[in-house]
């Protein structure tokens, strides 16, 4: 309903009229002095405005919301198995019409509401896209993508809306980028603040892909295919790549073996799909050589994934091979000395090579809780405990050691099981001292030792 | 009643002389007075083009930009004094209100004063604090694009005419939209970059000098990473008119020198560029307009010169008409036009200005889902950003619990969709009679008034008990007393004698010029400053002027010599 008192003229769809009736009546309802009239005579003004306005084609254009194509269908929850079986998008794309587009624009021509210019900077942009996509050297380089977010058909500021059409179209094909060109993209259409309002016109699954590359938790690494030519479609082997961690995520592992052999076979020279195979092969318990071949093949592809280092070392040590091992710890204590990991392995390879004082330089305190280092700061205390005890053990000095341990045991127990003594002499007052009350209690006080001392022992060992 | 432009790199004071706003000249006779403060020896507040100077001489007692960081924690330490950004700003104020009570030969007690659009609620309580600081009664604040509209709109006589206002001040980035008809000058829609202004662009160029230097900033001290800005904030304005431009600067008796051509620059500047079009893009979809529905295109701010600048525009707009008007003015006309309307100045009797709010106000609410299910951290817009204003709005909302005794009622500013990414600007609790869930309700009124400043009432329906809020965040940590005594405190710091100022400059710059040259040029700059300082110490009013004419030509010399060796 439209207030047509307060604007002071009989309902109209002449705009003029209205434009003037309103700046009439805001001299009567100035907003300075009538501040909650003004409210009302601008709602009235407002919506006689739209409703004169109702064939103006840009009003149209940002209300009829229209579902892009997609090659998604829409589902309840995104089929993480139905998206990676689906076949990339052949090449065929680059020169294809953007039919959809065209659609859209054609009505709008016939209302004569945009001119056939439009159309001419969405289709270099759609080009722009597939041209920086189709070369892998050129995909993974961030300053190419800025420089097609430079050109002076992204200027037009007459194809917003439907230039993020296009580029949503362009991404709705499961894109597989560096995750520096995901930020790019992100900030330049403010992707994530405009996918959040517009649920309803794009595909969900494609929505939450594009939020899921912004994000990085799936961020892999791009620079091994540069300047390389592949006789299969890059595509295939990233999507099967991008399935690999997803599913190794996931720990289904059936599905991950199969994407990593099938990966491997289009492409091996990539660290990280190398360290992905590591990594699942230690987690299905395969035999040590095989998954140190496989890690020194990531270390050979790129000297600088610390992680497969890290593993190394670890496997390494677990074979004690200690030497080997704390060669790669000290390595990563050098490049990354936060990591508590890489500083736990140091410790452990100096303490098995019997390096003390070593192992004890380098300690330092964990800057938060970290169960693996504590117990290894402990085994490390111990030893060197027992290091500075005299060589001679005379028998008195036995029986001391002895004496004190006894004690030592005999009032840990007291320590765990004064409540429970306590609670039985109680009980035993008021119900009367029974023998199946001293059993429980005796039963509660055993496994209570029990447990402290295994917890004791899993520690120090 | 004066107008006041509070800009990040100048500022600038104007009034309205009964037919038209006119600029007022601070006590140098500039119509610009560079946004800097600086303590002197004697524990004064220098401000405006001596500060600018001493900013390299002296960088550990001088503070600038501060504007940036209007509404946040951060402090500035100037010897032994500590002022928060609003603090700093008042000195700016406070001495644009003694240059106009000098100029107009009266007391001014009230401004208006013009805010970035895109400023917050949090900075624009800020300013108004700023104001308060000064002994200055803010009558409104106006955003600036909005300011630079009715400057410019003004000499446009009755036309209905819809423009863009495109506003790259020093360190902030505004568009508005408005249409003008009828004598109504209506606001359409505002976006803008809050962080985005010609400093990024000098930032860029010392980065660049640093990097191909191999030099690490955090290591230089305060003086050298002055100096160079200095010399990038040259080099970019002679980019503007040269195909190539140079730095240069002094580090341990070295000098660096980086020549830079303008491909490079473009180059360089290319991510700060791609970062206007997005504000622009969303100011004309609120507006529901196309580029071809605009008449006209208004450049404001001093970063607009930039050719880099007026390239993108042309690339957006194609041939549109620009406007004419000066960038560094408009907004401190504006301001003094605003001024002017709202004291109903008989010559301006006709315009009425409408303005919108920046961003969507909202508050957060719990949704119920499929099969009951609770999920809190909702956004629920009660106003939603380019609406008119001044502007009201009441949103019911009930309880969500079984036997809930309270409410709260947080006050968010933002566009997403979850509270998490919004900013929070209060709260507000209220009690309700325990009942069932969902059979009690609360009423939640958001008032924005006409300064662009929130205030939020909520009242609960079956008791009427009610609960307001001015949303005074960030100030809160104060108590009243507090910050009346701090009031004071501030108020009693001298601000240098306006009689000496040029004197004073003088030497400012004669210190500068001494620290940024070498050898012989850097003797002949001391033996000046030495003549000068004993001209000064004769106290005697004909020989000062005599020796200050003589040595303000030296400098200009000694200045020039920086392009050409």
């Amino acid at each position: 309903m439209i207030n047509w008192k307060m604007l002071g003229i009989s309902p109209t769809d002449d705009k003029a009229a209205i434009k003037k009736a309103y700046a009439k009546q805001l001299r009567v309802y100035h907003p300075e002095d009538h501040p909650e009239d003004y409210q009302r005579l601008r709602e009235a003004f407002d919506a006689a405005m739209k409703q004169a306005g109702k064939s103006v084609p840009f009003v149209e254009e940002q209300t009829s919301p229209e579902i892009i194509h997609s090659i998604l269908v829409r589902d309840e929850r995104p089929d993480p198995e139905r998206l990676h079986t689906l076949s990339p998008l052949s090449s065929v794309n680059e020169t294809e019409v953007l039919d959809v587009i065209a659609d859209g624009l054609e009505d709008q021509m016939e209302a004569g509401g945009m001119p056939n210019t439009r159309i001419e900077p969405l289709q270099l942009f759609w080009q722009g896209l597939h041209e920086r996509y189709r070369d892998i050297s050129r995909r993974v380089d961030p300053q190419q993508w800025e420089s097609l977010l430079n050109e002076d058909y992204m200027w037009d500021m007459g194809t917003v809306e439907k230039r993020f059409d296009v580029l949503m179209r362009f991404l709705a094909e499961r894109r597989y980028m560096p995750h520096d060109v995901w930020t790019l993209l992100d900030l330049t259409f403010e992707l994530s603040k405009n996918l959040e309002n517009r649920r309803e016109r794009y595909d969900n699954d494609v929505i939450e892909y594009i939020t899921l590359q912004i994000s990085g938790t799936m961020e892999m690494g791009y620079v091994c295919f540069v300047g390389r030519e592949f006789t299969f479609d890059i595509d295939d082997y990233l999507s099967c790549r991008e399935a690999a961690q997803f599913f190794l995520m996931r720990r289904q592992f059936e599905d991950a073996e199969q994407r990593l052999a099938q990966a491997n076979e289009l492409f091996q020279e990539d660290p990280d799909l190398q360290l992905m195979r590591a990594k699942f092969a230690l987690m299905n318990g395969a035999v040590s050589e095989e998954v140190l071949g496989i890690l020194n093949q990531v270390i050979s592809y790129n000297p600088q994934e610390w992680e497969a280092y890290l593993l190394r070392g670890r496997l390494l040590f677990n074979e004690k091979q200690y030497k080997e091992a704390q060669q790669d710890a000290e390595l990563l204590l050098q490049q990354v000395p936060k990591s508590q990991d890489a500083r736990c392995l140091a410790i452990e390879c100096y303490m098995a090579l019997n390096q003390l004082e070593k192992a004890w330089a380098i300690q330092n305190e964990p800057p938060k809780i970290y169960f693996r280092y504590c117990a290894v700061i402990m085994a490390l205390c111990n030893k060197q405990i027992y290091a500075q005890k005299p060589r001679k053990k005379s028998f008195k000095y036995m029986l001391g050691v002895t004496g004190y341990r006894i004690m030592e045991f005999l009032l840990l127990l007291w320590k765990l099981n004064w409540k429970l003594l306590l609670i039985y002499i109680a009980s035993g007052y008021i119900i009367g001292f029974g023998s199946l009350p001293a059993y429980i209690a005796a039963g509660a006080m055993l496994w209570r030792t029990w447990k402290s001392i295994r917890a004791t022992y899993l520690l120090l060992t | 009643m004066i107008g006041i432009d509070l800009g990040t790199t100048n500022s600038l004071v104007a009034y309205w002389d009964g037919k038209q706003a006119q600029i007022i000249p601070n006590v140098l006779g500039e119509k610009l007075t560079p946004s800097v403060v600086s303590v002197d020896d004697n524990g004064a507040i220098l401000v405006g083009r001596i500060a600018q100077e001493r900013l390299i001489t002296h960088p550990h007692l001088t503070g600038a930009s501060f504007k940036r960081f209007m509404g946040s924690e951060k402090k500035y330490k100037l010897g032994a004094f500590e002022f928060t950004p609003e603090e700093m700003s008042s000195f700016i104020l406070r001495t644009l209100k003694e240059d106009a009570e000098a100029y107009l030969g009266q007391a001014v007690h009230e401004a208006v004063i013009s805010v970035p659009a895109y400023f917050n609620d949090v900075q624009r309580k800020m300013t108004q604090k700023a104001a308060e600081l000064a002994g200055l009664k803010v009558e409104r604040l106006i955003s600036e694009p909005t300011a630079a509209a009715l400057a410019y709109g003004l000499h446009q006589g009755e036309a209905e005419m819809r423009f863009l206002v495109f506003d790259l001040g020093g360190g902030t980035f505004d568009v508005s939209i408005l249409e003008m008809f009828e004598g109504v000058m209506d606001v359409k829609a505002i976006a803008g970059d809050n962080y985005l202004g010609g400093d990024d662009f000098t930032e860029l160029l010392v980065a660049h000098f640093v990097s191909e230097h191999q030099l690490i900033l955090e290591q230089l001290d305060d003086k050298t990473i002055s100096s160079l800005y200095k010399q990038a904030e040259q080099c970019k304005r002679s980019l503007g008119a040269e195909t190539r431009g140079c730095m240069r600067t002094v580090l341990e008796d070295r000098e660096l020198v980086l020549h830079i051509t303008k491909p490079e620059f473009e180059q360089l500047a290319q991510p700060l560029i791609i970062r206007l079009r997005q504000p622009v893009e969303r100011a004309l979809r609120d507006a529901e307009l196309l580029p071809s529905d605009l008449n006209g295109i208004v450049m404001v701010g001093g970063a607009t010169r930039m050719p880099l600048v007026k390239h993108v525009i042309g690339r957006m707009f194609g041939q549109m008409p620009y406007a004419s008007i000066d960038p560094d003015e408009s907004v401190a006309l504006g301001a003094a036009v605003q001024a002017a309307l709202k004291q109903r100045n008989q010559a301006l009797e006709e315009i009425i200005l409408t303005d919108v709010c920046p961003y969507t106000l909202g508050t957060s609410v719990i949704q119920i889902g499929a099969k009951g299910k609770l999920s809190d951290g909702h956004y629920l817009p009660i106003i939603e950003r380019n609406t008119p204003i001044p502007v009201s709005r009441v949103e019911r909302l009930y309880t969500v619990n079984d036997m809930q005794k309270v409410l709260i009622v947080d006050v968010y500013q933002g566009e997403s969709r979850l509270v998490e990414n919004n900013l929070k600007l209060g709260q507000l609790n209220i009690n309700v009679p325990a009942a069932k869930a969902g059979e009690q309700c609360i009423d939640v009124r958001y008032t924005y008034d006409i300064n662009g400043i929130l205030e939020v009432e909520v009242i609960s329906v079956t008791t009427g008990e009610k609960n307001r809020l001015l949303i005074e965040q960030h100030v809160g940590t104060m108590s009243r007393e507090q910050i009346e005594a701090r009031l004071l405190e501030i108020a009693s710091i001298k601000i240098h004698p306006r009689d000496r100022v040029e004197n004073r400059l003088l030497i400012a710059k004669g210190e500068r010029l001494y620290e940024e040259s070498l050898g012989q040029r850097r003797e002949f700059i001391a033996r000046c400053l030495k003549e000068f300082e004993d001209a000064l110490h004769t106290q005697d009013d004909r020989v000062i002027k005599k020796v200050a004419q003589w040595y303000k030509e030296q400098l200009a010399q000694m200045e020039g010599w920086g392009y050409f060796s």
